[in-house]
């Protein structure tokens, strides 16, 4: 078995002529409902909000002049001032750092070393318990946020904290995730030029002892969604 | 490649006269299946998803060849490394020769669930390789720790109580006696977070892979995956070679089954998209990303009269929903894929000594109705059935019973004959309609059900009575 790769394929051929597969179901029958498109904003945001609370994830909406106070209160009631975040020119608010940092907080975007030191980078990060990313898009169907890594995008910021906040923006909700590929016509092409992408719906969560529902296991135990009013 | 030493009839004692077992898999299946049932309730196109799902599947496998040569393209492509494993000891060999390449003298392995892993026996190769491996999803680690195999494949450690989970983390980090699952699943949290930062590699399974863009999505709740492929500086990637999905907007398709019917959720908490290494500029995630394609016996069931049970997406409703899987738990069947569909993948992955576990099924079809992608679960069960026969390993006395059972089918005489004497033979055995013990061998019977009498008066004889009856009157 010089070449597994050709020897597997040759299988699959050989097993293709003879395989016994069930004819396909006529899909013009039946067809999927295409992806909403009548949602209002409000309501868009109304659902999302109502899906990610019941998750118990928690939705805030404030004018994006106060994005800097509400997530320094955040921190606050966290009693932390050092956040992993996505870097300026990621984040939905210009000057955000800026004002972090007026109000005493340490907004952190890591570059971790891709050999030598990688491990000391690492340790520095562990401890750091809010995250705040900005996102791709809010699914209001289920709640969801998408996020997509790339330049000045820690993706830990979304899943090595105790508490994540994401800034996201009106024009960012999407009724279904359907809808926002469908928006998408690039995203195959994205997905290409980037190593990495998160759906995120709510807090993590595990039902792995008795099937008792216990919130924040690995990832965040707290995910706060901020829309952010122009 | 069992997984456990017993017989298939004493792992089915010891299940049913477990009464812990017992009141899990009840609370698992009556939960489970009400909650994926609101959840397909509430979407008002399901079975258009549920058809949709089924074709992407089918049209997945009907051209398995060529969407396997783009998406190992594209993967490349994407700087990933993909390594083809015809056999499970292939895809072994090609982990630990990964974990080794790290150059780390005691590599250590932050490991996500994945059923192709224990579908090859992942770890302890590694284990004794001096490999650290240690499992990260909640439920994967409550039973590497108590050395046990997964009961469930969405729910693992489903067949534990919580105080046995107390015992073993008092035993094992000496954390005092508790009945608080928010407590223990705490401790579980900040040990685990040390693996994560500690990790030379880590190993995550695949739930889809996108030929399109050579991604590979991966569906948890708990985040463990994310960090098991985030933090170390590899990331190496299980998957079997039959878990494609050609587009994005297929993988949305499939991802509005999955969560929903395997445990209830409209949406996992996580859905991670690989397409790659950390790219320049990015400033965090591993530098390796390499995908390991596992055969493992699937590209020669894809030949076989078991082909459909390779569109499963591996949900598990179809455990939760089956009469059998609900008195006997995963242990019961001994293999790594327990429940209706491990019944068929269980054989035609591993082998002739699964076939049996063909026969633990009532055909009563629930499997098939609950599955997201309508599998006809009962008609591979008989068709494995069929290969138990034919292999010859059925007792000689059920040849010779069903010899006789045929002649007495084809001859009226006999078959009257044998109505009249077996009705006779059994109304004087019986008790109130029932036979409750016979000796052995027919005891086989009466061990676990009660025989009913053969009534006095065939149903041919009713039947002739009923006819003369109505045709006297008026039709209904």
């Amino acid at each position: 078995m010089s070449d597994p790769r050709a020897h597997i394929l040759q299988n699959i051929r050989r097993s293709l002529q003879t395989a016994p597969l069930p004819a396909r179901p006529n899909l013009d029958e039946n067809p999927v409902r295409p992806p909403a498109s009548d949602w209002s904003a409000s309501e868009l945001a109304e659902r999302f909000a109502s899906e990610l609370t019941a998750l118990s994830g928690q939705f805030l909406t404030v004018p994006a002049a106060q994005a800097a106070e509400v997530v320094a209160r955040l921190a606050r009631e966290r009693q932390t001032n050092r956040l992993l975040a996505w870097s300026l020119e990621q984040l939905p608010v210009p000057g955000l750092w800026e004002s972090l940092r007026a109000a005493g907080l340490d907004p952190v975007t890591p570059d971790i070393p891709r050999a030598d030191g990688r491990a000391a980078a690492l340790d520095d990060l562990e401890p750091i318990t809010l995250g705040l990313t900005g996102a791709d898009a809010a699914v209001a169907e289920t709640g969801t946020l998408v996020l997509l890594a790339g330049p000045g995008r820690p993706r830990l910021a979304a899943m090595s904290v105790r508490a994540h906040i994401a800034l996201i923006t009106p024009a960012q909700l999407y009724p279904t995730l359907a809808a926002w590929l469908a928006a998408r016509p690039d995203l195959a092409e994205q997905l290409r030029a980037r190593s990495a992408g998160l759906f995120i719906t709510g807090p993590s969560r595990t039902a792995d002892i008795e099937m008792t529902l216990t919130v924040g296991v690995h990832g965040p135990a707290e995910v706060i969604v901020v829309l952010l009013q122009p | 490649m069992t997984t456990s030493p017993l017989a298939f009839h004493d792992r089915i004692e010891t299940a049913l006269h477990n009464p812990v077992l017992q009141g899990a898999l009840d609370r698992n299946a009556e939960r489970r299946i009400a909650g994926r049932n609101q959840r397909f309730g509430e979407l008002d196109d399901i079975e258009a998803v549920r058809d949709r799902g089924r074709a992407i599947r089918l049209d997945v496998l009907a051209r398995l060849d060529e969407h396997l040569e783009h998406f190992a393209a594209q993967v490349e492509a994407n700087g990933g490394r993909v390594h083809w494993a015809p056999t499970a000891e292939d895809a072994r060999r090609i982990v630990l020769d990964l974990v080794r390449a790290t150059g780390a003298a005691a590599p250590r392995v932050a490991k996500s669930k994945s059923m192709v892993s224990e579908e090859i026996h992942l770890n302890a190769a590694l284990e004794q390789a001096g490999v650290e491996v240690v499992e990260t999803d909640l439920g994967e680690f409550i039973i590497q720790l108590r050395g046990e195999t997964p009961s469930h494949i969405i729910t693992p450690a489903v067949h534990l109580r919580r105080e046995d989970v107390s015992d073993l983390f008092h035993e094992r980090f000496g954390m005092p006696p508790t009945r608080d699952v928010e407590a223990m699943t705490a401790l579980a949290q900040r040990h685990l977070r040390q693996v994560y930062f500690r990790a030379d590699v880590g190993i995550t399974g695949v739930n889809f892979g996108v030929a399109e863009t050579g991604t590979i999505a991966i569906v948890t709740n708990e985040g463990n995956a994310d960090l098991s492929k985030d933090v170390p500086r590899v990331h190496i990637a299980l998957m079997g070679l039959e878990r494609l999905v050609p587009t994005l907007a297929d993988l949305d398709i499939l991802l509005r089954l999955l969560p929903r019917s395997a445990t209830a959720q409209k949406a996992s908490s996580y859905v991670s998209l690989v397409s790659g290494p950390r790219r320049p500029g990015e400033p965090d995630g591993p530098e390796e990303f390499h995908v390991v394609l596992v055969d493992n016996g699937r590209s020669a069931t894809l030949g076989t009269e078991l082909a459909e049970a390779l569109l499963c997406i591996r949900c598990g409703a179809c455990l939760n929903v089956c009469p059998v899987f609900r008195e006997i738990g995963g242990h019961g069947y001994g293999a790594v894929y327990s429940g209706p569909i491990g019944s068929i993948v269980s054989p035609a992955l591993f082998g002739a000594q699964f076939n049996e576990l063909a026969n633990a099924s009532t055909l009563c079809g629930a499997c098939r109705d609950i599955c997201p992608v309508r599998i006809d679960i009962p008609s591979m069960l008989l068709a494995v059935r069929a290969r138990h026969v034919r292999a010859g390993q059925p007792p000689a006395w059920l040849k010779a019973g069903l010899k006789l059972f045929a002649l007495g089918m084809s001859v009226p005489g006999l078959y009257r004959l044998a109505q009249f004497f077996g009705g006779l033979g059994t109304r004087l055995l019986a008790r109130q309609g029932w036979i409750r013990s016979l000796p052995p061998p027919l005891n086989a019977w009466t061990l676990r059900r009660d025989f009913p009498a053969i009534p006095a008066q065939p149903f041919r004889a009713r039947w002739a009575q009923r006819r003369s009856n109505t045709d006297a009157g008026p039709r209904a």
